[in-house]
């Protein structure tokens, strides 16, 4: 899915922000109180002992460890200006409350498998 | 969806075979006959065989079961056709998921 089609898929959840270059989105465990859909931009996470993983436009941040119950895996900074959309992780609570019950263990225990085969990755 | 008990050694899924269902892992631990690494294990609360039926791949892999194991078996089409009856929201996020997944 595009980041275009992202953002009205989710505009409705949360807030548009922008990021300069080299400012921190969130850091290593840190709260995941929102997830997060670049819209235009770079980020690149970062964790010690892991792996760095750039992030794009049209890609998901805090995701799986929103779903994973976790705290922030990786530290999130902008490669260049970063604009987003902020989406509170009670809006992900209330929708996975609203879905069907098998859906929604289903997408939890997916993003625990991405989570273990990513090291933790906030996609 | 039923349930299917395993004693230890016992296939769970066999590498090649049409994948038309997938598992979660209610109690024990299954394992991949072709490597030793523990990462690729699945244990309770996992679920394998989601992105094998969602692309319609055969498995991968053969898993056998490490532990004495319980599983829930979900035909394809629980998956295929609740997820149509889902928000817009939801599905997007969960494509995001399962487009990150290595298949069983």
């Amino acid at each position: 899915m595009s980041a275009n089609e992202l953002m009205e898929t989710f505009s409705s959840l949360g807030e548009t922000a922008s990021l300069g270059s080299g400012e921190t989105l969130f850091s290593a465990g840190a709260l995941c109180q929102n997830i997060y859909v670049i819209i235009s931009g770079r980020v690149k996470c970062q964790a010690e002992g892991k792996a760095d993983i750039e992030r794009e436009a049209g890609d998901v941040l805090c995701l799986i460890d929103a779903l994973a119950g976790t705290t922030c895996s990786r530290s999130c900074s902008a490669l260049e200006d970063v604009e987003l959309l902020v989406i509170p992780t009670q809006a992900l609570t209330s929708m996975l409350e609203a879905a069907d019950n098998v859906m929604a263990m289903t997408m939890k225990a997916s993003a625990v498998r991405v989570a273990l085969a990513q090291e933790g990755a906030p996609a | 969806m039923e349930q299917v008990h395993l004693y230890k050694g016992e296939v769970a899924v066999m590498a090649g075979t049409e994948a038309d269902h997938f598992f979660l892992v209610r109690h024990g631990r299954l394992t991949r006959v072709d490597i030793n690494d523990k990462d690729s294990d699945y244990a309770e609360n996992e679920m394998l065989g989601i992105t094998n039926v969602l692309r319609r791949q055969a498995y991968r892999h053969t898993y056998v079961a490490s532990l004495t194991t319980t599983l829930v078996k979900l035909d394809q089409s629980v998956i295929t056709s609740r997820l149509a009856e889902q928000s817009k929201s939801f599905q997007a996020l969960f494509g995001n998921i399962v487009g990150q997944l290595d298949g069983g």
